[in-house]
């Protein structure tokens, strides 16, 4: 069941940004006439896999081998070309490739000048820039359909808009840690407020047991103990692969770790490989991951 | 005079009373601490039992007693290892972070870390020992012809620990998720989730200790020449490694235990001798305690909730408390150290002539066209011909490299000139550190700036550092080495501060990260032409300044004489050189190191008066800065890699080598 308001809410806000599409598509109507796919560049990864999910590979993205490990789900981007570093990506590499339109992260805007010399630059606020970050990428994937397709068919970007609102507070509020596992058992990152797996946690109506302070990315490294401030909580360790499977083998021998009441309970989760820097496709299967979990956890 | 010669007790009452006051202390606010975790009738019975059973208890007996014991055992085993290495190199600078001991360890912890991170998993404590001696040994290897002069060591020692630092950026630069742990580790937190680490490490420096202690007696033989020690009967080389063997291993498994804490090795032995401890034997008993009760009291201070609600690392608040405390304890006794070896005039001298000039430009322009247009493309290596891609993107970094290079260049041979210190660069005076500090601050102040703002929050920092040089080194009339002590002071402070905003994380890793590497990346054509203007003007300035540096360099004494008002002058080229450098800063960082190598590469061509030598200086700083400029744009492309990151990378051992030439 769809609560009408919400949907009416949302086609008002379509309509809204479909006029300041409209007055960008000015400077690319030429592009929008022909059926010549758009040359993208994308120095943001969340824009990256938003691209990606509606059908559009980029030319070029930034810290393409770190792309490719974090976003394993996402297609082959086998023609891609990789821009080096997201903090500093080559310019000169850049602008040869005569790109139309060049996604840069907001927190990044201190290239915005000298990029503009390229192309075309628009800001990706997913991350970084508080707020929510999945109505963020909500807002960021329509604008890219709005901008770079025809909306002949229904976008992917509905389709994933469709997959959250079915699970939109499926599950009864608990609270739960997002952690990261680091390289010593002293340490964890911990995800709040601001970050994309905190939002898809809120999404499905679950609360978040870390209330302290987090950096510009929604996250904070905090000592292992400060887990046991709130020891009712569940824990989802957001999985990286090989190195969450080999930090979680050597936490099995270590006494503070297993006398965690979360732990004793079975109230630990793995999650399946996330990229916390994802746009509204990671959201989405994050968020089902977690309605599906703790809907079964009860 | 007098005081000397009068017979005094070993220690005298202040040491015993300051430790009491100290421990007194720590106790008092770990107590109020440990009360927080859990009501202090439970101690004993959460102590008592072998699993624990409620989760007050679990968090005061494996995680809140690990942290107060990890804290006292860091404290006296940095103290200790900062003791023996003083002891055993007749050098009160010396101690693990600055021999490049605490670097090399971390340096080996990150390469696992990245590399191999099975290895970790069979113990920390080995690779960061191993990495701790290598970094040392190569130090000592470097010096060893010289004898083991202080001030060879410590500028060895520094220029590995920049070698090394510029190794771990570059780690960063090319895996940054993997080694975003380094960052915990370079700020130096305690917290703990059981005793293993505290066990390992109790272990470690109570043995060294107790070795440290049954070997005192010998050890003070150490204090001697070498020639009178053997003629004792000793083995001062025997008795050197082991010492030196103790204090690399105890110190590497601090940083395998917790990470790098500096200045605990540095300033607690000076303190101790400082409250009164005369000798070796009142050191090795004192130092070590006082260490762990001081290291304590940082870290208690850090978890009290109304600091940070304990978010402060313990590491980066000891640097903050540290650093003062040395200037002010070192400030009172005239450090002769920092200022022996520094004339060393070789009779070799190199005369330039009307052709070496014009080899020189010609060098000049050759690299300059290579570096506009030799690059790298989508499909390989070209010669560029795209006039408007070579003024679009390469133009301005070619310029603000080249310029930036002459400034430091400049600025490093008068530096160097006025402090009568071969160890006295831009980079070592704080100049650049304040830049830092500009740099931070506007990540505080605002979240959308422009490279604009950040050129001039550099320059507003760096001038604001300057000011605060002249007007305290005025006081002491320009004296060298205090400079270079506030300098390094300085240094410290900003650079605690840098690493504690890069572990937290966020988008102002990214910015500091590549701010600290130093990269052209993103500078402006205006920027660009104000680095050129500022270099020309320089160029034009420096004649001034012949006559003056000539008749200095006869000493204090005699440019008195000769009617040379020293302390104006010293001040008006401090002045200049820190305009030059501020400028350079902005352009490529921090620690590129130019500012100390290029000099040196003058010196090593034989080039000593100070003109030739100045304008020599700027050359080889430019071509320096050049070259990498292209090197970081070409070698790993399309990615790059900063041209300050490469100028320490490539002069760090170049310069270590020539070091180990020269005598």
């Amino acid at each position: 069941m769809i609560p009408t308001h919400l949907f009416e809410s949302r086609i008002h806000r379509r309509t809204a940004i479909l006029g300041a599409a409209a007055f960008v598509l000015q400077g690319l109507s030429a592009r929008a006439a022909s059926t010549v796919a758009p040359r993208v560049a994308a120095i943001d990864w969340a824009a990256a896999e938003t691209l990606t999910a509606v059908g559009i590979t980029p030319i070029a993205i930034a810290d393409l081998p770190g792309f490719r490990a974090s976003f394993a789900h996402l297609p082959d981007t086998a023609g891609t070309i990789d821009l080096g570093s997201t903090w500093e990506p080559n310019f000169e590499l850049l602008d040869r490739l005569k790109p139309d339109l060049i996604y840069l992260p907001s927190w990044s805007s201190l290239s915005r000048a000298q990029l503009e010399q390229i192309a075309a630059v628009r800001l990706c606020d997913i991350h970084g820039r508080g707020g929510d970050p999945i109505e963020k990428a909500r807002s960021f994937g329509e604008s890219v359909v709005n901008e770079l397709t025809t909306m002949s068919e229904p976008s992917a970007i509905r389709q994933l808009e469709a997959r959250l609102q079915r699970i939109t507070g499926k599950t009864s509020p608990r609270p739960v840690f997002l952690l990261n596992l680091r390289s010593t058992s002293r340490f964890v990152n911990v995800y709040a407020a601001g970050s994309l797996p905190d939002s898809a946690l809120m999404h499905v109506g679950l609360q978040n047991a870390w209330q302290g302070p987090v950096n510009g990315f929604g996250f904070a490294s905090i000592g292992a103990e400060k887990l046991l401030q709130s020891p009712d909580a569940s824990i989802v360790i957001l999985n990286q692969n090989g190195r969450t499977t080999e930090m979680l083998s050597r936490l099995e021998h270590n006494i503070f770790w297993t006398s965690m009441p979360a732990l004793r309970a079975g109230r630990v989760h793995v999650s399946p490989p996330i990229s916390v820097f994802g746009g509204l496709l990671s959201a989405t299967t994050f968020a089902e991951w977690l309605a599906d979990t703790f809907d079964k956890a009860t | 005079m007098v005081q000397t010669l009068e017979r005094r007790p070993r220690i005298s009452s202040s040491l015993p009373l300051s430790m009491l006051l100290v421990g007194l202390l720590s106790l008092l606010l770990a107590a109020i601490n440990l009360q927080r975790v859990l009501p202090a009738s439970e101690w004993l019975d959460a102590l008592s039992s072998q699993q624990p059973g409620s989760i007050q208890e679990l968090l005061f007996a494996w995680a809140a007693l690990p942290r107060l014991a990890v804290a006292f055992l860091c404290g006296t085993a940095l103290s200790l290892s900062g003791l023996l290495f003083q002891q055993s190199l007749r050098n009160p600078l010396a101690e693990p972070t600055t021999l490049g001991t605490s670097a090399g360890a971390q340096a080996a912890l990150l390469a696992s870390l990245v590399w191999a991170p099975g290895l970790l998993g069979i113990g920390q404590g080995p690779i960061a020992i191993i990495g701790a001696a290598l970094a040392t040994a190569t130090v000592f290897g470097i010096c060893s012809r010289a004898g083991r002069s202080p001030i060879s060591i410590i500028l060895a020692g520094l220029v590995v620990n920049l070698t090394l630092g510029t190794i771990c950026a570059i780690i960063i630069l090319l895996y940054p998720e993997q080694s975003e742990d380094l960052a915990q580790w370079q700020t130096g937190r305690l917290e703990q989730t059981g005793w293993m680490p505290a066990l390992c490490l109790g272990l470690c420096s109570l043995t060294g200790w107790a070795i440290t202690a049954f070997l005192c007696r010998s050890l003070r033989l150490l204090e001697m020449e070498d020639a009178v020690a053997i003629s004792l009967g000793m083995k001062p080389a025997w008795l050197r490694g082991i010492s030196l063997a103790i204090a690399i291993i105890v110190a590497g498994t601090v940083v395998a235990t917790i990470g790098t804490i500096g200045f605990i090795g540095l300033a607690v032995p000076a303190l101790a001798r400082a409250l009164g401890a005369r000798d070796l034997r009142a050191l090795v008993l004192w130092a070590p305690l006082l260490g762990g009760l001081l290291l304590v009291l940082a870290d208690q201070i850090v978890q009290l909730p109304a600091f940070l609600n304990g978010h402060f690392p313990t590491g980066t608040l000891a640097s903050l408390l540290g650093a003062p405390v040395l200037l002010v304890l070192l400030s009172g006794t005239r450090s002769r150290t920092l200022r022996s070896a520094s004339r060393q005039m070789t009779s070799s001298r190199l005369l330039i002539r009307p052709r070496h000039l014009l080899g020189i430009i010609l060098i000049t322009l050759v690299l300059l066209a290579v570096s506009l247009v030799l690059g790298r493309g989508p499909s390989g290596w070209e010669w560029s011909t795209d006039v408007e891609l070579i003024k679009r993107w390469r133009l301005m970094r070619v310029e603000a490299s080249l310029s930036a290079g002459i400034l430091l260049g400049i600025s490093g041979v008068l530096i160097q000139r006025v402090t009568a210190n071969p160890m006295a660069s831009p980079e070592v005076m704080g100049i650049s550190a304040g830049a830092t500090l500009g740099a931070i601050a506007l990540l505080f102040v605002s979240t959308t700036f422009t490279s604009g703002d950040l050129f001039a929050a550099c320059a507003i920092g760096s001038l604001l550092v300057t000011s605060a040089i002249v007007i305290l080194a005025r006081r002491a009339n320009f004296a060298p080495d205090r400079i270079i002590l506030i300098g390094i002071a300085l240094s410290t402070i900003v650079g605690a501060i840098g690493a504690f905003v890069i572990a937290m994380g966020g988008p102002a890793r990214g910015l500091l990260l590549t701010w600290f590497s130093g990269s052209t990346h993103r500078v402006t054509q205006d920027q660009a032409m104000l680095a050129a203007t500022v270099a020309t003007l320089a160029m034009v300035v420096a004649p001034l300044f012949r006559r003056r540096l000539e008749v200095l360099e006869l000493g204090e004494d005699n440019a008195r004489a000769l009617g040379l008002p020293v302390s104006a002058t010293r001040g008006a080229i401090i002045l200049y050189s820190a305009i030059s450098t501020a400028a350079a800063t902005i352009i490529v960082g921090p620690a590129s190191f130019v500012g100390l190598l290029a000099p040196h590469m003058v010196r090593q061509f034989g080039i000593h008066r100070p003109l030739p030598q100045i304008f020599a200086s700027a050359f080889a700083g430019g071509a320096l800065m050049l070259v990498a400029d292209w090197l970081g744009r070409t070698l790993i492309f399309p990615w790059q890699m900063p041209a300050a990151l490469l100028t320490a990378l490539i002069g760090g051992p170049l310069f270590l080598y020539s070091m180990r030439q020269q005598r």
